[in-house]
C-alpha cells in the first residue's frame, strides 16, 4: 500500500452508484465519470505515470461521488489529486489563473466599484473575456461593492463577554457585505460578539484550478489568524460552506497543511452554530412571521461537510415559513467552472433541473448557503437568491433597520 | 440532537423503516454511509422463489411457500417477522413506491416468471408496472429489442439462452433478438443504461424509437427492451410506445447502473422527503453509547468531527457482508457499531463448501445477526442484547437469499416490522 495514495481505490466494487449520481455524466459524455477517472485509473497511476486523461478537467468537484459511495472510497480526492498532477504537467492557462484570483480583483474592484461594475458589464470586456480569455459571455459576473465588509467591521461596536470568530470569506467581503452584516447582527441578537481573525481568500478557486502553490500561500496566511482565534478557545464561524470545507478538510488533504486539522474542533457553520444554541435553549426565537414557501437548494459542499442541513432546521423555526428543499444535486456553476466558455453549456445543463423547479415556484426569492449556488440560481431563474441567515435576520425584524442605517449613511 | 427513531442505513431497508416510522408520526433520522445497493439492483422484489431452496422449479405461490417455511423453520427471518407483518410490508412498500411515482404490481399469491438480461428465468413477486407484461406464462412470443451502443445488453444472447431452458408445466414463448441502431453516436466505450434512459424522456426521441420498434415487431409478439424507458416520466413512456406499436412492451432490468433500481430509489427518497424525515447521506455511524440493555446515543462521524444523536429507538439496517453491515477478518465476523453477536462461520476456510454449485449453498451466505420475534438482537440466541435496537434486512441470520430468492422480501418485511416496533416505544 502506498502512503501517498489512500488505499480506498481498492475498496471500489465497481457498483457505479457514483456514476449514477454524477451531475456531469448526466449531461455530457466528455467526462468519463467519477469511477473511471477515479478508482479505475488510479491503478495505473504511479510515480512515473501522470494521468493524461483530459476528461478529468470536466469534474466540477462537487463531491457527490463521496457522499453516495457505499464503500467509503475517497473518489473526489483521487480525482482532485490527479487533476492537480495534470495541471502540473500541462500548466495553468491565463484564463484559469485570472478566474482563480478573483479575490485580488476584489481589492481593486471595490476601490472603484461603480467604474468596475460598468466595465464588467461593458461590451469591451465581454469581447475580451470571450475572445481572448474564453470566458462564458452570457453569464452575469458578481458585482463589486464600494464598501467591503472589512471596512464595515471597523465601525462595528457591539461588545460582549461571549465571543465568536467569524471567517467571512472574500465573496462576502467584496460582493455581498450584507451577508456579513446579517451574520454579525444575528449573532449580536443572541448575545455574541463577532471578532474577525486576519483573513484572505480561502484558496478554493485556486485549488479548483490546480494552483496548489498559490492556494497554499493563502492558506498559510489564513491559518495564522485562525490559530490565534482557536488558541483563545473561540468557535470559528463561517457563512460560506465552500470556505468551511476548504479550511477544515482541504488544507490538510491537498495543501500538505496537516496542522489545519486541529481547527476542525473549532470551525462551525453559522446555521449549525445557531441551531446548537437552539438545542441548548439559548436561541432567541422571537421570530416574526414570514408567510411563504421558500425554495431551498442544498449546496454540494454543505453535503460534503457532513454536518447535516442545519439551515433547514433553523429556518423551520420561523412561523409561517415553509422551507421547500428542492432535492437538487449540484447547481452546475461549481465555483469558477461555469464561467469557462467550454464548460458553460454543461454547467447550465447540470442546473437544468434546478432551473425548472425554480421557475415553477411562485416565490420571489430562493435560499442557499453557498455564494456560487446563489449566483447560479440568479443566472438560471428570475429569482433573487439569499443566504438563509438573511431570512433569519428578516424574521428578527432586523433587515428593515439595516436599510434605515444605510439611508442615514 | 434527539429523534424518536434513528435508522442506521439508507438502503432499501433503511428507507422502508424510516418511512414506516414517519407514517406512525415519529420524528425520524435516517443516516447512511452511502445509498446501499438500491440504485444498482433490479428493483424487483423477490419474496420466495424456491422452497425448499434446493427446488429446481420456481414456486407458483410465495404465500404458500412462506407458510410452509414458517412452519418448518422457526429461525428464518420470515418466521420472526410473521405473516401479518409480511402482508403489511407488501402494502406499505407498494403504497410508498406509488406515492413516490413508481407503480408496483404483484402480490404474494403469484410469482411472476421474468426473463433476465442474461437469459435466465427469475421468479419475483413485486415488480414495477413497466415489467408486468414480461411473465413467461402470458400469451405472445417475445421480440427482445436492444439498442446499438448500449453496453451490456445483448438480445441475441438473451434469446438463445432462454431457448435452452424449460420450466415444468409451462410452455415458454419463442424469443428472438434484434438490435436497433438509433444512430446514437455513442462513444467507443458505449452508453450506460442511465444515459440512454434520459434520452427517452425527450418526446422526439421517444417518437423515433417507437417507430423503429413498430417496424421490427411481428404480429402476435410482445416486445422486451432493456429497462431504459425513461427516468422521470413514469408510465407515460410505455403507454406512448404501446399506442404506436399496438402490442405490449416490458422492461428487462440491466446490469448496473440499473435504471429500475434508480427509479425506485428516487421514488422512496421523494417519500422520505415529503414525510419530513431527515436523511443524512455520506455519514458513518461509528459507535454507540449504551446503558445496560438500552441504546442511548450513536456517534456519527462527520468529517473530522463527531456528532451524538439520541433516540428512543434505533433500527440497524446496514446490510450484510457485502454491504459491510457485517465486517470480517481472516478469523472473525463482527457487527462494527454495537458489537452484536454474528452467527456464522468465523474463519474464512469455513465460508464455502467445496463445490461452487453445491445445492446446499454456502455457509457464508447465511451469516448474520440472530433476532427474536420482535427483531431485537440476541445474545447467544438466548435473550435480547438491547430492548430498543431493531435489526432489519440483509444482516439477519438464518436464510440464504441467493438460494431462496428471498432477499427483497426479507428486507421489506423485516424493515417494515422494525419501523412499526421502533415506533411503539
Amino acid at each position: 500500500m502506498r502512503k501517498d495514495i489512500h488505499y480506498p481505490a481498492d475498496q471500489c466494487v465497481k457498483c457505479t452508484i457514483c456514476v449514477e449520481h454524477c451531475p456531469v455524466v448526466k449531461v455530457t459524455d466528455k467526462f468519463l465519470g467519477p469511477k473511471q477517472v477515479g478508482p479505475d485509473f488510479q491503478r495505473f497511476r504511479s510515480d512515473g505515470e501522470t494521468p493524461h486523461d483530459i476528461s478529468l478537467e470536466y469534474c466540477t468537484g462537487c463531491r457527490i461521488c463521496d457522499v453516495v459511495c457505499p464503500s467509503g472510497v475517497n473518489i473526489s480526492e483521487l480525482n482532485t489529486k490527479a487533476k492537480i498532477a495534470l495541471k502540473k504537467e500541462k500548466g495553468i492557462s491565463i484564463r484559469d489563473r485570472l478566474l482563480s484570483h478573483a479575490y485580488m480583483f476584489g481589492h481593486l474592484g471595490s476601490i472603484a466599484a461603480p467604474a468596475t461594475n460598468t466595465f464588467m458589464k461593458s461590451k469591451a470586456l465581454r469581447w475580451i473575456s470571450e475572445k481572448l480569455l474564453h470566458l462564458e459571455k452570457d453569464l452575469r459576473y458578481p458585482s463589486y461593492t464600494s464598501e467591503p465588509f472589512e471596512r464595515w467591521i471597523e465601525k462595528y461596536s457591539f461588545q460582549s463577554e461571549k465571543k465568536v470568530a467569524y471567517f467571512y470569506g472574500c465573496f462576502t467581503n467584496f460582493n455581498d457585505p450584507d451577508l456579513g452584516k446579517a451574520v454579525v447582527k444575528v449573532l449580536e441578537r443572541n448575545g455574541y460578539q463577532a471578532v474577525f481573525p486576519k483573513q484572505n481568500c480561502c484558496g478554493l478557486p485556486l485549488l479548483g484550478n490546480g494552483d496548489i502553490r498559490e492556494a497554499r500561500k493563502l492558506a498559510m496566511e489564513n491559518l495564522e489568524g485562525l490559530f490565534k482565534a482557536a488558541d483563545q478557545g473561540l468557535k470559528i464561524i463561517y457563512s460560506s460552506t465552500s470556505c468551511g470545507m476548504m479550511i477544515r478538510d482541504d488544507y490538510a488533504t491537498y495543501l500538505d497543511l496537516q496542522e489545519a486539522e486541529r481547527l476542525s474542533e473549532h470551525l462551525v457553520e453559522v446555521s449549525e452554530f445557531l441551531w446548537g444554541l437552539y438545542e441548548a435553549g439559548e436561541l432567541d426565537t422571537d421570530f416574526q412571521e414570514i408567510n411563504m414557501v421558500l425554495p431551498y437548494h442544498i449546496p454540494c459542499h454543505l453535503r460534503s461537510l457532513g454536518i447535516g442541513f442545519p439551515s433547514i432546521d433553523l429556518m423551520g423555526l420561523v412561523p409561517g415559513l415553509e422551507v421547500d428543499e428542492l432535492g437538487t444535486y449540484c447547481c452546475g456553476l461549481a465555483g469558477t467552472y461555469g464561467f469557462k466558455e467550454e464548460k458553460s453549456d454543461i454547467a447550465n445543463a447540470i442546473g437544468g433541473e434546478l432551473a425548472e423547479l425554480l421557475l415553477k415556484s411562485d416565490a420571489e426569492f430562493a435560499a442557499s448557503d453557498c455564494e456560487a449556488c446563489r449566483m447560479q440560481i440568479e443566472n438560471l431563474s428570475n429569482k433573487k437568491a439569499v443566504h438563509p441567515i438573511k431570512i433569519i435576520l428578516r424574521a428578527y425584524g432586523l433587515d428593515k433597520k439595516e436599510d434605515e442605517d444605510e439611508d442615514e449613511d | 440532537m434527539n429523534y424518536d427513531v434513528v435508522v442506521i442505513g439508507a438502503g432499501l431497508g433503511g428507507l422502508m423503516s424510516g418511512i414506516t416510522a414517519a407514517k406512525e408520526g415519529k420524528k425520524v433520522l435516517i443516516v447512511g454511509k452511502g445509498i446501499g445497493i438500491i440504485t444498482i439492483f433490479t428493483g424487483t422484489i423477490d419474496y420466495l422463489g424456491h422452497y425448499p431452496p434446493e427446488g429446481i422449479r420456481p414456486l407458483d405461490s410465495p404465500r404458500e411457500g412462506i407458510a410452509e417455511l414458517i412452519a418448518k423453520n422457526p429461525d428464518h427471518p420470515y418466521s420472526k417477522v410473521g405473516m401479518n407483518f409480511i402482508e403489511g410490508g407488501v402494502t406499505a412498500f407498494k403504497e410508498a413506491a406509488e406515492s413516490g411515482g413508481v407503480k408496483y404490481v404483484g402480490d404474494l399469491d403469484r410469482n411472476f416468471l421474468l426473463p433476465t438480461a442474461v437469459g435466465t428465468i427469475k421468479p419475483t413477486s413485486l415488480l414495477s408496472s413497466s415489467m408486468a407484461a414480461g411473465d413467461l406464462r402470458d400469451e405472445g412470443d417475445v421480440l427482445i429489442c436492444g439498442f446499438q451502443g448500449l453496453r451490456d445488453f445483448y438480445p441475441a444472447y438473451m434469446a438463445h439462452n432462454i431457448s435452452t431452458l424449460t420450466v415444468e408445466g409451462v410452455e415458454l414463448p419463442h424469443f428472438r433478438g434484434r438490435t436497433i441502431d438509433l444512430k446514437l453516436g455513442a462513444g467507443s466505450s458505449g452508453m450506460t443504461s442511465l444515459t440512454l434512459a434520459r434520452k427517452f424522456d425527450d418526446p422526439d426521441f421517444l417518437e423515433g424509437v417507437s417507430m423503429a420498434l413498430y417496424e421490427n415487431v411481428r404480429d402476435g409478439e410482445r416486445i422486451a427492451t432493456p429497462a431504459v424507458l425513461g427516468l422521470r416520466r413514469g408510465d407515460e413512456v410505455i403507454k406512448y410506445i404501446e399506442k404506436v406499436v399496438k402490442t405490449k412492451i416490458f422492461e428487462t432490468p440491466t446490469l448496473p447502473p440499473s435504471v429500475s433500481g434508480y427509479r425506485l430509489y428516487k421514488a422512496l427518497e421523494a417519500v422520505v422527503r415529503s414525510l419530513g424525515v431527515k436523511l443524512l447521506l455520506g455519514y458513518e455511524v461509528t459507535t454507540a453509547k449504551v446503558e445496560k440493555d438500552r441504546v442511548l446515543e450513536v456517534t456519527i462521524s462527520m468529517g473530522k468531527r463527531e456528532m451524538l444523536v439520541g433516540g428512543k429507538a434505533f433500527v440497524l439496517a446496514t446490510g450484510g457482508l457485502v454491504g459491510r453491515g457485517i465486517g470480517s477478518s481472516e478469523t472473525n465476523l463482527v457487527e462494527p457499531i454495537f458489537g452484536l453477536d454474528v452467527t456464522g462461520p468465523k474463519t474464512r476456510s469455513e465460508w464455502f463448501n467445496k463445490s461452487f454449485f453445491d445445492p446446499a449453498g454456502h455457509p457464508i451466505n447465511k451469516v448474520g445477526i440472530c433476532v427474536d420475534e420482535n427483531l431485537l438482537p440476541m445474545i447467544k440466541n438466548k435473550k435480547p442484547r438491547f430492548v430498543n435496537l431493531f435489526v432489519a434486512g440483509a444482516q439477519l441470520c438464518g436464510y440464504d437469499a441467493l438460494k431462496e430468492k428471498s432477499g427483497g422480501g426479507v428486507t421489506i418485511s423485516s424493515s417494515y416490522k422494525a419501523g412499526v416496533m421502533a415506533s411503539s416505544l
